[in-house]
């Protein structure tokens, strides 16, 4: 069967690459190769369903049917298969890894069975990885998940990744230790692989190499938990813990250094390692365990080529030990020191390399050397921006937003401004050709242009037109305005001005060519007699002598008596012409001076006795009823009394005074 | 003064009016006679003739009729013959005179008529014709008769600075015309006058001010002045003058 399985892949692998040579005759629809595609699936589909059948496997069809069908149906039918399929699979490893009881290790006993088998694997994967691609890549996780998740139950207080391998890997050894050898994958040689193998690191040979490790069981304990390595590179606090800082290849891999300085600097790495698990408290049963296994640990080294020279190794190991030249620890120490202090001094005592030899010219210094050195000096230029994508980005986008704004940094004209007044002056031009106007024409010129501004005033003078922009030329309009005006002037009139403004009146103003010192000071400035009047202006001179009162005799008392009286005569007469005067113009008590002589003739009258006043009261409200209509009466009989007067006309009868006649 | 015309009393002869020339001799020598018989020491002064005015006929102190001669000198002949009708025109137009030029006496003679409103546009059309005759063209002459306010005032280089001679004089000449006349023309424009250089001569037309300024403008350059200092020394005063109006 598997010769059968063997020839039909290789069958399938040589027609498949046959037909993909040319990958580039794919560009254009190549009909043959799609059947020779199909046939090749199809004895692939059958062949491993014939064989290979998985128990839950109930929809898959027995075999694929090409003939007349699309590539999508094809397609489907391979889908129905590999679904169910893919799952039970999946079931069925995640099953055998986490079980506990089974053992899960391949063994290299029978090669060529191995072979076939990884083969059929292969192909299995090949085919599944042909048929989708997906299912591929989910296969490694529950891999994955299941080793983690074992490490993880047994030892949850590490969370360093690399104690938990360790202790992983602890874990397998011990659970290989107690499980009994189960099938024929089994073997002695035979390294299991798992998912987690690389290039560098294979779980199977870890394990190999710990069970030779284990068995020879060296009996020496290095070193006590005690002595400290004066020349350790002391940890902080922070990297007490942190193994995986300080592992280094040499831990790990044999070949590129020598046997001697691998064993030092693994056994230093080994006293760190204790010491950190020492600190933990909590792992207390394990601790021998612990002791017992890291060193050993750290003592491992996984071999690339193969198992033999790990065999050849560990027997080598295994004879220097029995040799018994085995050192103490102080011996191994002392070693140390003074491999380090040789180192030391040689280094002290070599020439210094170039780098710290000062000033170097180019032939102290090997070629291109100073470009591999990272040199410390002050750039004194500007440094050229550097022009990347990112830069012409920005830029454009800067320029971009700008034109939407639409704010540029246009240049501006300036313009001097002029301060002074006088500048506009100096532009008088001096021409300095001979003139093309007469000087008749230019008097003429200038004579028009006056004669323009003085019709300017004057039309802005005329209170007449609304809008002085109108032109006065036209007669029509200036002789309809006149008349307007002499109409409007008629109704002013006759209204008596009252819808017109007051005419304005010039005022005057008398202004006396004085110093204004000497009409706003309030203070006189000078004091002087000389605008004073003078006796004279005051009162007429005296002619004669001045006599006091008691020294005037009777000619002279007489003479003053006469010129009084004439002085009065005087006034008199003048008073009486005006009075005439007025009298004339207003007979009667027309005027002032009539009413006021009669005035003066009554008083005079009521002096003497013959009138008698009325006292005026009617102003006063009568108090009483009685005193009412007394006054009442009175009235009523003083009207009735005056009309009959006025209608009888006759005067001679009513010479009797009554004080009624006499009633202002 | 004897009253030449009298003639003696003949008794048939009629005599004939004498010509003005003739008479004139005749009183020249009656002259001559008469100081030789007053006074005999005679020294050199009557060599010295004086000038022959014979006294004005009665007919032409009764008449109004004003008369201007102003002669013309060769120079300005054919400029005067080509702008004939230019003088003529606004004389007797507008001004309502009579005009003519003697051929013989090369003299330009104006003279009033009936149609003469104003007795003083005689005087106006002399001034015109002379500034004609001065240099002026007739287009800036005309301006006198438009204006009353116009004058033309002449003086010499020699008046100036009297030092000048030869080549100081040429250059002085060159200085007030300067490089095509543009000096010149400028003063012309500043001031709003015309100016005329007769080699050794200056005339200046225009208003008492603007002559003044221009003379000053003129002298400057005569004594010596650049041309620059003068423009701003020009310009200064025609601003002002130009504000003032």
């Amino acid at each position: 069967m598997a010769a059968h399985s063997e020839s039909l892949v290789d069958r399938v692998l040589n027609e498949f690459t046959a037909v993909t040579t040319k990958p580039e005759s794919f560009l254009s629809v190549q009909t043959a190769t799609n059947t020779k595609f199909k046939t090749i699936t199809k004895d692939l589909y059958n062949f491993v369903n014939q064989n290979f059948t998985l128990q839950g496997l109930t929809r898959s069809l027995p075999e694929l049917y090409i003939d007349g069908f699309d590539e999508e149906q094809i397609w489907q039918q391979l889908e129905l298969h590999n679904e169910p399929c893919f799952n039970i699979l999946v079931k069925n490893v995640a099953k055998l890894l986490s079980g506990n009881d089974k053992k899960l290790t391949f063994y290299k006993v029978e090669v060529q069975a191995d072979e076939a088998e990884e083969e059929e694997e292969n192909v299995k994967e090949n085919e599944q990885d042909k048929d989708s691609v997906a299912s591929d890549l989910s296969f490694e996780l529950p891999a994955d998940s299941d080793n983690d998740e074992s490490g993880h139950d047994d030892d949850s207080d590490l969370d360093e990744t690399d104690d938990l391998k360790f202790d992983e890997y602890k874990m397998l050894d011990e659970e290989r230790e107690e499980r009994p050898k189960k099938n024929k994958e089994q073997s002695m040689g035979k390294i299991r692989k798992t998912e987690v193998d690389d290039e560098f690191f294979k779980v199977g040979e870890m394990e190999k190499f710990l069970e030779k490790e284990e068995a020879e069981k060296p009996s020496v304990n290095d070193d006590d938990a005690e002595s400290i390595d004066y020349f350790e590179d002391v940890l902080s606090d922070d990297e007490e813990n942190d193994t995986a800082i300080r592992a280094k290849y040499k831990d790990f891999f044999r070949g590129s250094i020598p046997a001697g300085d691998r064993k030092s600097t693994s056994n230093h790495d080994g006293e760190d390692l204790e010491e950190d698990k020492d600190d933990d408290e909590e792992i207390e049963d394990e601790e021998q365990d612990d002791d017992d296994a890291e060193p050993r640990e750290k003592r491992v080294k996984f071999d690339l080529n193969g198992s033999e020279s790990e065999e050849s190794g560990s027997e080598s190991s295994i004879r220097n030990l029995t040799k018994s030249d085995v050192k103490s620890s102080y011996e191994q120490r002392q070693e140390r020191l003074k491999a380090k202090i040789q180192e030391l001094e040689d280094e002290a005592v070599a020439p210094k390399p170039w780098q710290l030899m000062g000033e170097t010219k180019a032939e102290l210094r090997p070629d291109n050397a100073l470009l591999e050195e990272d040199l410390f000096f002050d750039h004194t230029t500007r440094q050229a921006p550097v022009i990347t994508e990112e830069t012409t980005k920005t830029l454009e986008e800067i320029i971009r937003q700008r034109i939407k704004d639409q704010a540029f940094d246009d240049v501006e004209r300036k313009i001097k401004p002029v301060y002074d007044p006088t500048e506009y002056k100096k532009k008088l031009v001096l021409d300095q050709e001979k003139s093309k106007y007469s000087l008749a024409e230019i008097y003429e010129q200038e004579f028009l242009k006056q004669q323009e501004i003085q019709k300017l005033e004057a039309k802005s003078s005329s209170l007449a037109d609304a809008a002085n922009d109108e032109p006065s030329d036209d007669q029509n309009r200036a002789a309809l305005r006149k008349r307007m005006a002499n109409v409007f002037a008629k109704l002013d009139a006759l209204c008596n001005f009252n819808y017109t403004p007051r005419a304005a009146e010039p005022d005057i103003k008398i202004v006396s060519n004085m110093p204004s010192i000497v009409m706003e000071e309030i203070a006189p400035v000078t004091v002087s007699d000389a605008n004073l009047l003078a006796p004279q202006e005051v009162q007429d001179p005296t002619r004669g002598v001045l006599k006091g009162k008691t020294e005037k005799e009777k000619t002279d008392l007489l003479r003053e008596r006469r010129k009084k009286k004439s002085a009065q005569r005087v006034r008199h007469k003048e008073r009486e012409r005006t009075e005439k005067a007025v009298d004339k113009a207003n007979p009667g008590l027309g005027n002032k001076h009539a009413k006021a002589r009669v005035l003066q003739n009554l008083q005079k009258a009521e002096k003497e006795g013959t009138v008698s006043l009325i006292k005026e009261n009617r102003m006063k409200a009568p108090k009483s009823s009685t005193a009412f209509f007394r006054q009442l009466q009175e009235d009523v009989s003083a009207s009735v009394d005056a009309v009959r007067q006025s209608k009888q006309k006759s005067s001679l009868k009513n010479k009797r005074t009554s004080g009624s006649q006499f009633k202002l | 003064m004897e009253n030449i015309n009298q003639t003696e009393p003949r008794s048939d002869f009629v005599t004939k009016p004498k010509r003005k020339a003739a008479k004139r001799k005749e009183y020249h020598a009656d002259n001559l006679n008469k100081n030789q018989a007053s006074s005999m020491e005679v020294s050199e002064e009557t060599a010295v003739t004086l000038p022959a005015f014979p006294p004005v006929k009665r007919e032409k102190l009764d008449s109004a009729v004003e008369i201007r001669k102003i002669a013309v000198p060769a120079h300005r002949y054919s400029p005067l013959k080509e702008n004939w009708m230019k003088l003529f025109t606004p004389i007797v137009e507008h001004l309502h005179l009579q005009i003519r030029f003697n051929l013989k006496n090369r003299q330009v003679e104006i003279r009033t008529c009936k149609d003469t409103k104003d007795i003083a546009n005689v005087q106006k059309a002399a001034d015109f014709v002379k500034a004609f005759i001065c240099g002026f063209e007739v287009e800036d002459a005309l301006a006198l008769i438009r204006l009353d306010d116009l004058f033309v005032d002449s003086f010499e280089i020699k008046d100036v600075k009297s030092s000048l001679k030869g080549d100081h004089l040429n250059r002085a000449i060159g200085r007030l015309a300067g490089k095509g006349g543009r000096t010149k023309f400028t003063i012309e424009n500043v001031t709003k006058t015309r100016i005329v250089l007769a080699d050794q001569k200056i005339h200046i037309l225009g208003s008492y001010q603007n002559i003044q300024i221009a003379k000053r403008a003129i002298c400057n350059l005569i004594l010596g002045s650049p041309p620059s200092k003068v423009y701003g020394n020009l310009r200064a005063v025609a601003s002002r003058s130009s504000d003032r109006f």
